[in-house]
C-alpha cells in the first residue's frame, strides 16, 4: 500500500491501524477530517487519533470499513459482531457517523 | 332484467318530467316508464338518471306499470339526504343526486361538482354520477315530495349513499321521498344483503316505502308502503313523512313516468353508478355493487317484492356491472327504470328486466314522486341491463339524490349528455357545470396557475383521448396514452445498494439482547431513544430496560408504547428515581398504568418535582382525569409541549386550569380525540396561552369555524401548526404563517374552507385532506393557486378528478416531497404524466387503490420521479408490476415499493 493511499487510525491505547483511504472514508467523520479545507494535522499527515475508542472496538470498526466496501461492490456477506462489543461499538459508530 | 317488484308508480302530475317512456316492467318492480317521462325533463345528464324519486302519479299509466313508483320518490329524497350522509363515495358521486333540493344538499352536490351534471332542480333528474366516470347525478325531483326514484340506477346509488337523506331533504313534500329513500335503501340493502347498511338504512326505508306503494293508490299508501319497506331494513332513516300531503300524490303521472323512466335509467345508472361507486369505493367492495344491482332490479318492484329480489340482485350486481350499467344507462333510458329499481335491491337476475325496468320502475314508484329529468328512455334501456347490477344500493341512493336534484334542477336540464360518463373531458365539464349550477359561486374560473394548468391538461387529454371509448373498460384510456417501456439500460441504476450502517447493526444486536444490557450510562439520548423504539416495536420492552432508562439522572425518557406496564411496575420504576434533569418524558399509550392516584406517588410527588420538564407526552392516558392532570401540571411548571391525545377523560376544566398555570410557557398543545373537551369552552383558555404555536384538535367535533377564526385571529402570527383533522372546521382566517400544518379531515369540510386556507396560508407546507368527501376540484384549484409551497399533501378518499390533480401538480407541485393519493380513484394517466414531469423532489408517493393507473403509468412515474424513495401501491391490481419493477431498476434505486 502506498503511503498516499492510507490513513492511520490510533486508538486509545496507542495502537495504530493503517488502512486504505477508501475504507476510512466510509466513516463520514473521518471523511470530513481528511478532506476538510483547513490545515488540520489530520489532513496533512493522514493520521487520526481516537482517544476514546478502545483498540478492540477500533479494530472492529476497521473491519466494518472493509466489509462495507465489499458489500457495496456486490459481495454481500454477514458482518458478525460479538454482542459484548455491541454497546461500545454502537457508540463508536455513532461518533464516527458510520 | 326481470326484477320486478310490484311497485306501482303513482303517476303524479309532474308535467315537466314526464318524458314518458313507459317501460314495461318485466317485474313488478319495474319502474314505470312514467318516471322516465318525469325524469327526462329533469335529468339532463341522462347518464344515469337515478331518479330517486319518481313522481308517481296516480294515473293509470303508472298503475299499469308494475313497478311501484314509491321507490322513486323516495329515492329522490333519499338521495338527497343520503347523499349528504352516506357513502362518501356515493355522496361524491351522487352528490348531486337529488340533493339540489336543499341547499344543504347542494353542498353535498357541490362536493360532487364534477358529477353533477346539473342538479335538476325539483323535477330534475338526479343523475348519479359515477364516481369513476363522471358520475351521473341523479337529480331527483325533490320538490315533489317523494317520488320513487325510479331510476334504479341512480336511485340505488343514491340510496346507497343515503338516499334517505335525499328524500328527507325533499323536505316539504319530500317526506315521501325520504320514505322512498328508505325504501330504496331497504331494498338496496336487501339486495345487497345489507351491504350498504348505512346507505341502505337511509334508502332502504324509503325504498321500502316505495316498494310498498306499489299501488297507485293514495299517496299515503305509498308512503306507507315505503315506510314499511324501509322498516324491513331496519335502521334506515326514513325520512318519509307519511303525512305530507303532497307526498306522492304530487307525483303526477308525468312525473311518475319520468321518474319511472328515470328510475329505470337511474337504475341503470345506478347499476353503473353503483358499479362505479363500488369500484370507486374499494373498501366497500363489490358488495355495494351487488347490492346496487339488486336494488336496481328491485327498483321496479314493490318493496315487498324487492326484498326478495334484492338479495339475488345483489349477487348479480357486480362492480363491472355497475360500470356497465352506467354506460348502458346512458344509452338506454328504458333500462334506467329497471336499473333504478334494480338498485333498490332487485336481484341481479332480474336485471335483465331492462325493457321492463322502466315500466317496473314506474309501477314501482307508486306514490313516490320522482322527479326525473329528461332522462331519455333510451338511456334507461341501455342502463337497465347495467343497472341491474349495480342496483342494489346505488339505486336507492340515486333515487333519492336524483329526486332531489331533479326537482331542483329540472329546469336546467333540458337535455342530458349521454356520453358524459364515458368522456372524461366532457364529464369534467359537466362537473364543472354542476358546481356553478349548484350555487357554488367560488368555482368561477379565474386566471391563475391552476387554470392554466388545467387547460394544458385538458388539451393533453383531448389530444390523447382519441381512442374509442370503451365504456366497459376502465383502462382503455390510460394504456395507450402512456407509452412507456421499461428501460433496459443498466445505467439507470442510480445509486448503489445501501449497506447497513454499523450503528444500525449494533442497535439490532442490542435490541435482541436487551436483557443483557447492564447499563445505559454514557449512551447518548438519541441512541437510547432508538433502542427503546426498537424494543417497543418488537414488543420486547420490559421493566428491566425501562429501569435502565430511568436510572441515573436521565434527561430523556421516551417510551412509545407503555401498554405493557402495570401500575405496580410503574410505581416501582419511578419511585425514587431522579427526575430532576428530565426534560423529555414520553409515556405513550400509558392508559393501563396511569390512573390518577399513581401520579402523586411517582411523577407528581411534589410541586416542582419535574423542574426541567419541557416536553410531556401522555398519549392514550385514558384513565387520566382532570385531577391527575392538574397534579402533573403543578409539578411541572415549565412544560412547553403537552400531548394529551386520546386522554378521553379530560374535560374543558382541566384545560382551563392548565392555561392558568402554563399560560406563559406552553407552546404546543395536542388534545386530539379528547371528546369531552368542548373547544368553545376552552377558547378563552387557549387565548390565555400567550405563545401557542401548535394546536392539535383532531377529531374533536365541537371545533367549528368560530373557534378557528377566533383562535387564528389571536394566535395567527405565532401559529406554526394547526391540526384540525376530523373536525368541522371550515375556514381558517388570516394565518400569515410561513410554516403551517393544517390537517383537515372533516367530512363536512367544503371548498369554502379550502379557499380560506389557500388565501391565507401561502406558506402552507403540509396539508391533509383525508376523507374530505365534499371537496371538489375547486378545492384543488384554490390550493394550486394559493399554496404553492406545499411539500406534503395527503389526499385520501377524496373525489378529485384526474385532471384536477394533474393540474395541481403542474401548477404547484414542484416542491412536493410527499404525496398521498390513496383511494383517489380517479387518478389516471394525466396525473401520471404530470407526476413524471413535475415531481422531481418527490420522496414518497402513495398511489394505493388508484386502479386507473396502468402499469405503464406506474413505470413512467417510477422512472421519472428521480427522488422517489417510497411508493405505496396497496390495492392496486396492476399485475406484474413487481416483475416489471425489476426491469425498471427501481429497486436498485433503493425505492421501496409496498406491497411487495
Amino acid at each position: 500500500m502506498k503511503k498516499e493511499d492510507t490513513v492511520k487510525l490510533i486508538s486509545e491505547e496507542g495502537f495504530e491501524f493503517v488502512i486504505h483511504k477508501n475504507a476510512a472514508m466510509v466513516s463520514q467523520t473521518i471523511r470530513n477530517m481528511l478532506t476538510s479545507s483547513g490545515s488540520f494535522a489530520e489532513t496533512q499527515h493522514g493520521v487520526v487519533t481516537f482517544p476514546e475508542i478502545r483498540t478492540v472496538i477500533l479494530e472492529k470498526v476497521c473491519q466494518y470499513f472493509y466489509w462495507s466496501l465489499q458489500s457495496a461492490s456486490g459481495n454481500k456477506t454477514e458482518f458478525h459482531i460479538e454482542p459484548q462489543l455491541s454497546m461500545e461499538l454502537m457508540m463508536a459508530a455513532n461518533y464516527l457517523h458510520t | 332484467m326481470t326484477i320486478l317488484r310490484s311497485r306501482e308508480i303513482i303517476p303524479k302530475s309532474s308535467p315537466k318530467t314526464l318524458k314518458s317512456r313507459i317501460i314495461e316492467p318485466p317485474t313488478p318492480k319495474q319502474f314505470h316508464e312514467d318516471s322516465k317521462a318525469i325524469s327526462s325533463p329533469s335529468s339532463s345528464p341522462a347518464q344515469k338518471p337515478e331518479l330517486d324519486s319518481v313522481s308517481v302519479s296516480g294515473t293509470g299509466r303508472r298503475r299499469s306499470l308494475r313497478l311501484a313508483s314509491k321507490f322513486k320518490v323516495a329515492d329522490e329524497d333519499v338521495r338527497k339526504d343520503s347523499i349528504s350522509g352516506r357513502r362518501r363515495e356515493r355522496e361524491s358521486e351522487s352528490g348531486e343526486i337529488g340533493m339540489n333540493r336543499n341547499s344543504e344538499k347542494d353542498s353535498s352536490s357541490d362536493s360532487d361538482a364534477e358529477n353533477v351534471d346539473g342538479k335538476i332542480g325539483g323535477n330534475g333528474i338526479a343523475r348519479v354520477l359515477d364516481s369513476r366516470e363522471k358520475k351521473a347525478r341523479v337529480f331527483s325531483t325533490v320538490e315533489e315530495r317523494v317520488s320513487v326514484s325510479v331510476e334504479a340506477d341512480m336511485g340505488i346509488k343514491v340510496i346507497e349513499d343515503g338516499i334517505g337523506k335525499a328524500i328527507m331533504g325533499l323536505g316539504e313534500s319530500g317526506l315521501m321521498v325520504e320514505e322512498v329513500r328508505g325504501l330504496k335503501e331497504t331494498e338496496l340493502v336487501s339486495i345487497g344483503d345489507g351491504e350498504n347498511e348505512e346507505v341502505k338504512e337511509k334508502h332502504g326505508r324509503n325504498l321500502g316505502k316505495l316498494g310498498l306503494s306499489s299501488d297507485s293508490g293514495s299517496f299515503r299508501r305509498r308512503s306507507e308502503r315505503i315506510m314499511t319497506a324501509s322498516d324491513a331494513k331496519g335502521k334506515r332513516k326514513l325520512g318519509i313523512d307519511l303525512n305530507s300531503p303532497s307526498l306522492d300524490l304530487e307525483v303526477d303521472d308525468g312525473r311518475d313516468k319520468g321518474l319511472l323512466s328515470l328510475g329505470s335509467r337511474v337504475a341503470k345508472r345506478r347499476m353503473q353508478g353503483i358499479g362505479v361507486d363500488s369500484n370507486g369505493i374499494e373498501d366497500h367492495g363489490g358488495e355495494d355493487k351487488e347490492s346496487k344491482g339488486s336494488l336496481n332490479d328491485e327498483i321496479g318492484e314493490g318493496v315487498d317484492v324487492d326484498k326478495k329480489e334484492r338479495d339475488p340482485a345483489a349477487d348479480e350486481s357486480s362492480p363491472v356491472d355497475g360500470k356497465r350499467s352506467y354506460s348502458s344507462e346512458e344509452k338506454g333510458k328504458g333500462k334506467l327504470v329497471k336499473d333504478s329499481w334494480l338498485s333498490i335491491g332487485i336481484d341481479p337476475v332480474k336485471l335483465d328486466l331492462e325493457p321492463e325496468a322502466e315500466d317496473l320502475i314506474e309501477a314501482a314508484v307508486s306514490g313516490l314522486i320522482q322527479l326525473l329529468e329528461t332522462v331519455p328512455l333510451e338511456e334507461k334501456k341501455r342502463h337497465a341491463e347495467v343497472t341491474a347490477r349495480i342496483k342494489a344500493s346505488r339505486r336507492r341512493q340515486y333515487k333519492e339524490m336524483f329526486q332531489d336534484t331533479a326537482r331542483q334542477n329540472a329546469s336546467r336540464f333540458a337535455h342530458f349528455h349521454t356520453e358524459e360518463e364515458e368522456d372524461h373531458p366532457s364529464s369534467s365539464e359537466t362537473e364543472r357545470e354542476i358546481p356553478s349550477v349548484e350555487a357554488d359561486p367560488e368555482i368561477e374560473d379565474w386566471p391563475g396557475p391552476f387554470s392554466t394548468a388545467m387547460k394544458i391538461i385538458k388539451e393533453r387529454a383531448m389530444n390523447l383521448n382519441v381512442l374509442p371509448k370503451n365504456l366497459k373498460s376502465d383502462v382503455s384510456k390510460p394504456a395507450p396514452l402512456i407509452e412507456w417501456m421499461p428501460s433496459k439500460d443498466e445505467d439507470r441504476n442510480r445509486s448503489k445498494p445501501s449497506v447497513p450502517s454499523l450503528q444500525d447493526l449494533c442497535l439490532n444486536i442490542l435490541a435482541k439482547n436487551a436483557e443483557a444490557i447492564a447499563s445505559l450510562e454514557h449512551v447518548p439520548d438519541v441512541l437510547r431513544h432508538k433502542l427503546s423504539q426498537l424494543l417497543c416495536d418488537s414488543r420486547r420492552m420490559d421493566s428491566h430496560f425501562m429501569s435502565l432508562l430511568v436510572n441515573g439522572a436521565p434527561t430523556e425518557i421516551r417510551i412509545n408504547d407503555c401498554s405493557w406496564i402495570t401500575e405496580e411496575q410503574f410505581t416501582r420504576i419511578f419511585k425514587g428515581c431522579d427526575l430532576s434533569n428530565l426534560m423529555v418524558l414520553q409515556l405513550d399509550l400509558c392508559g393501563r398504568c396511569m390512573p390518577d392516584d399513581i401520579l402523586p406517588a411517582t411523577l407528581a410527588h411534589s410541586p416542582n418535582s419535574l423542574p426541567a420538564l419541557s416536553y410531556l407526552s401522555l398519549r392514550g392516558a385514558c384513565r387520566l382525569s382532570d385531577i391527575g392532570l392538574n397534579a402533573l401540571v403543578a409539578s411541572a411548571p415549565t412544560i412547553r409541549s403537552l400531548n394529551l391525545s386520546q386522554c378521553s377523560f379530560l374535560t374543558s376544566t382541566s384545560i382551563i386550569i392548565l392555561a392558568d398555570s402554563l399560560g406563559s410557557v406552553l407552546r404546543e398543545l395536542y388534545i386530539d380525540d379528547c371528546q369531552n373537551i368542548d373547544v368553545m369552552l376552552i377558547l378563552p383558555a387557549l387565548k390565555k396561552i400567550e405563545h401557542l404555536e401548535v394546536l392539535s384538535v383532531t377529531g374533536i367535533q365541537t371545533v367549528c369555524d368560530d373557534f378557528v377564526s377566533d383562535l387564528i385571529t389571536l394566535h395567527g402570527p405565532n401559529m406554526k401548526e394547526l391540526v384540525l383533522a376530523d373536525c368541522v372546521i371550515v375556514s381558517v382566517n388570516h394565518v400569515p404563517l410561513t410554516t403551517m400544518d393544517v390537517f383537515i379531515g372533516c367530512r363536512k369540510l367544503t371548498n369554502a374552507s379550502l379557499k380560506v386556507i389557500a388565501e391565507n396560508c401561502p406558506g402552507l407546507y403540509v396539508l391533509n385532506l383525508i376523507n374530505l368527501r365534499k371537496l371538489t376540484d375547486s378545492a384543488i384549484r384554490y390550493l394550486a393557486n394559493g399554496c404553492r409551497k406545499i411539500h406534503t399533501l395527503k389526499l385520501c378518499r377524496n373525489t378529485f378528478s384526474d385532471e384536477a390533480i394533474a393540474a395541481f401538480l403542474e401548477a404547484s407541485g414542484e416542491s412536493l416531497k410527499e404525496l398521498s393519493l390513496n383511494n383517489v380513484s380517479k387518478v389516471g394517466h394525466n396525473t401520471a404524466i404530470s407526476l413524471a414531469r413535475c415531481s422531481r423532489k418527490l420522496l414518497s408517493l402513495d398511489l394505493s387503490w388508484c386502479r386507473n393507473l396502468t402499469d405503464e403509468a406506474l413505470g413512467l412515474i417510477v422512472d421519472s420521479c428521480l427522488s422517489l424513495r417510497l411508493l405505496k401501491l396497496f390495492g392496486c391490481t396492476q399485475q406484474d408490476f413487481d416483475k416489471k419493477l425489476d426491469k425498471y431498476h427501481a429497486v436498485d434505486r433503493g425505492l421501496l415499493v409496498s406491497p411487495g
